[in-house]
């Protein structure tokens, strides 16, 4: 942050100042501990409104490595920005009413694009991150769209369903349409965090690809609901608002971006941590 | 008289001037720090006193030059300041601008409503 946040001329001679007195007075007069709050101090009397300012335009118009990370950042939100306009567009346009949680996950992918900012420390990683979460989403995608396919083709009784969960006996095994799909994208935000960590040996890359699968591939899927539900693909219910099996569906169902970014956040780290011990694991033997 | 000095860059300034502080050789960025704190009997900012060493580079009222980094500081340079003669008179118009300021003033002010 602080090499950021210097020109290029003062960056050595700066953080070498810094680190010889951190060193030889500011250790043996305050500790470690207090020490590193010392630093955080110093590093934070470098950020100014103007400095900040000055580091992103540089960002963005040098042809240094942040610059072509911003740019490939930028249309990575570019793209989710659009995504999510055509989103609002076909639920206005579907009369859905009020879109439950649409604020929610706009804010989850507008972290998700900054956390990628941070978290990526070269092109090559946003390129790998992209990639990942582009074929991870898109697995996300097809396993919820061929559950989806299911409801549509053989709906089951929502009264009969709410029943047999209110019986003592019941169980979510009993119902494969229900836990495979689970099962399935599970598996899908865990592979990508593992393969992620894998590659780059950094369970945040993991997590991160895990974060990106989830929100591209919910994306996805959400508007290709709201905009199938703009069309006369079912049956009308009996105020011609929108086709029933959408409605069985509780309308687009946005809240499910937030929800499974969340579980991916968790799963991705879990394959992550795999991924990461898998990573080690080739560079011990590589070494023997 | 160019551009007039703030308080800011005259304390800055003045301890380059040597030898009538102790910094000599240590005049880089910590050092000029600890007597810029010293001087103006209060806490600054070491991004402040590195900005104004830039701008005061710029105008050509001090100079710089990098010294071999030691193991303590992982072999990064140091940069090294000395005030230039430019740098010297803008002290001295400064001071003299002062000194007009108040010419004829008694001492201390006092408030007379």
């Amino acid at each position: 942050m602080l090499r950021a946040l210097l020109e290029p001329r003062n960056r050595d001679t700066v953080t070498g100042d810094l680190l010889e007195e951190y060193r030889e007075i500011v250790v043996p007069e305050r500790g470690r501990f207090g020490a590193r709050i010392w630093y955080i101090r110093e590093v934070a009397s470098f950020v100014t409104t103007r400095r900040l300012v000055k580091v992103s335009i540089v960002w963005l118009r040098e042809d240094a490595m942040f610059d072509r990370l911003a740019r490939t950042s930028w249309v990575w939100l570019v793209a989710g920005s659009a995504a999510l306009a055509g989103l609002l567009v076909a639920l206005i346009r579907s009369n859905f009413g009020p879109p439950a949680g649409l604020g929610l996950f706009i804010a989850i992918s507008m972290m998700l694009g900054a956390s990628a900012m941070i978290a990526t420390r070269a092109r090559p990683d946003a390129r790998s991150l992209w990639r990942i979460g582009l074929v991870c989403g898109t697995l996300v995608t097809l396993v919820l769209v061929i559950r989806l396919l299911f409801e549509v083709l053989d709906p089951v009784d929502p009264v009969e369903r709410f029943l047999a969960q209110a019986r003592d006996d019941y169980s979510e095994f009993n119902y494969p349409r229900r836990w495979i799909p689970a099962a399935a994208v599970a598996l899908i935000l865990m592979g990508g965090g593992l393969h992620a960590a894998r590659r780059t040996a950094r369970v945040g890359m993991g997590t991160l690809a895990a974060l990106t699968a989830s929100v591209l591939g919910s994306l996805v899927y959400v508007t290709l609901v709201a905009l199938g539900n703009t069309l006369p693909l079912g049956p009308q219910d009996p105020l011609g608002n929108s086709p029933r099996y959408l409605q069985f569906f509780g309308n687009v169902p946005t809240m499910l971006i937030p929800i499974l970014a969340m579980f991916s956040a968790v799963l991705g780290t879990i394959g992550a941590l795999f991924g990461r011990a898998l990573s080690c694991l080739g560079a011990k033997t590589a070494h023997n | 008289m160019a551009d007039v000095l703030g308080a800011f860059e005259q304390a800055v300034l003045l301890s380059l001037v040597r030898p009538v502080t102790a910094l000599g050789k240590e005049a880089y960025g910590r050092g000029i720090l600890t007597e810029v704190r010293h001087r103006l009997g209060r806490e600054v900012s070491a991004g402040a006193v590195y900005a104004t060493l830039d701008r005061l580079e710029q105008k050509g009222l001090i100079s710089s030059e990098l010294e071999a980094g030691t193991a303590v500081r992982a072999g990064r340079p140091r940069r090294c300041y000395a005030i230039a003669a430019a740098g010297v008179r803008a002290l001295n118009d400064a001071k003299a601008a002062a000194d007009r300021l108040y010419t004829g003033m008694r001492w201390p002010l006092r408030h007379t409503p």
